[in-house]
């Protein structure tokens, strides 16, 4: 599956939108019931590209369209976010401790963990600091400073009207020159909404 | 058909709010089909008594409780933008001269679906099928030999063998 690209970098990443439907119902009497409708909310974020180049731009333009823009789900690793971590590496789960905001089901990469762990997992929801990485076994080491970086599986971009919109031109035409530093490149911003599928 | 609810299960129905997702499991017994076809109505796969039910999208109109002898209809919408349902017509259904499918449903909760007996599954048979690029929509009508017994076997009388009991 393809990996949404990294570079060029965003200039800005949105904080998630949460999605997460429910049923609802309520009578006339004002009483009202409510249920999940799925097994976990899902992440949505907007990826703000400000005077991108000509060739970067179509970086992103030729990823969307090789993803036929909202029908291919790829991977999404977050750009632009690393969050600090601690790592117990001597506990089966292994644990990691940071202000998450995750749930059960989602993934995280590590890196900069200890070698056996530095890799993407599901992970399971323990308290509102931490969380248990599915199926790792203790490595030991004690505890590490990592970094977590949020991590999709499956994600979509999404587009209204099944359209990418013309990126807003800044400046120069839609043209790749000889040289990336030549002046006559185009400058572009765009908006790309990626979002998590099951 | 009488659904005799574990304690966990009735403990779960009667909340007012709840993130466990109900939902339903179908099987579906294709006549002439090695295995049968089992999918959920959810994101994620689930084991139901042992056996694996895959996720798929599927769509049911109101699933109605049979109040008199009439015949329970319902329609199941499944997805088919992969047509892999359409595939399984294409070899089972179109080809029979008179095609039997029969479809099961259990309602579960997608957290414990294990508290549904599997023997708590209603039965349907497929009367009508339609299929279109986006969704396959069978016509279910709910077992008939079930709903055709008379239950108590007797003969109905005027007095229904209780003289005494005043009637207009």
């Amino acid at each position: 599956m393809a990996t949404y690209p990294l570079d060029p970098r965003p200039a800005s990443v949105s904080a998630p939108a949460i999605i997460d439907e429910s049923l609802r119902f309520v009578s006339d009497s004002g009483y009202e019931q409510r249920r999940a409708l799925h097994s976990r909310p899902r992440r949505r974020y907007t990826l703000e590209y400000l005077g991108q180049d000509t060739v970067h731009t179509r970086v992103i333009r030729d990823f969307l369209q090789q993803q036929r823009l909202g029908v291919l789900p790829f991977e999404f690793v977050h750009p632009t976010a690393m969050d600090a971590c601690f790592i117990y590496a001597n506990s089966t789960p292994v644990i990691v401790q940071f202000q998450h905001a995750m749930v059960s089901g989602q993934w995280l990469g590590l890196v900069q963990g200890p070698a056996a762990l530095n890799t993407v997992w599901k992970v399971t929801y323990a308290n509102t600091i931490q969380v248990t990485l599915n199926g790792s076994q203790a490595v030991g080491g004690g505890t590490v400073v990592g970094y977590a970086i949020p991590y999709m599986p499956y994600a979509v971009a999404r587009m209204q009207s099944d359209t990418f919109e013309a990126p807003t031109k800044l400046l120069g035409p839609d043209q790749v020159t000889a040289s990336p530093s030549s002046p006559n490149t185009g400058y572009f911003n765009f908006t790309v909404v990626v979002e998590e599928i099951f | 058909m009488a659904r005799i609810l574990s304690a966990a299960l009735v403990y779960e129905k009667n909340k007012l709010e709840s993130d466990h997702v109900w939902t339903m499991a179908f099987q579906l017994d294709i006549q002439g089909a090695p295995v049968p076809f089992r999918l959920v109505n959810y994101d994620q796969d689930i084991v139901f008594h042992g056996l694996n039910f895959g996720r798929f999208s599927v769509d049911i109109d109101s699933l109605e409780e049979a109040t008199t002898a009439a015949l329970v209809h319902l329609r199941a919408t499944i997805g088919n933008v992969d047509q892999q349902l359409q595939s399984l017509l294409e070899n089972y259904w179109a080809s029979s001269p008179d095609p039997h499918w029969e479809v099961t449903i259990w309602t579960i909760d997608a957290m414990q679906p294990n508290e549904t007996p599997f023997g708590a599954g209603e039965v349907f048979s497929v009367t009508q099928v339609q299929t279109d690029f986006l969704g396959v929509s069978l016509d279910l009508e709910a077992e008939g030999l079930t709903l055709s017994t008379v239950v108590p076997r007797r003969r109905y009388t005027t007095s229904s063998g209780f003289t005494g009991i005043p009637r207009r």
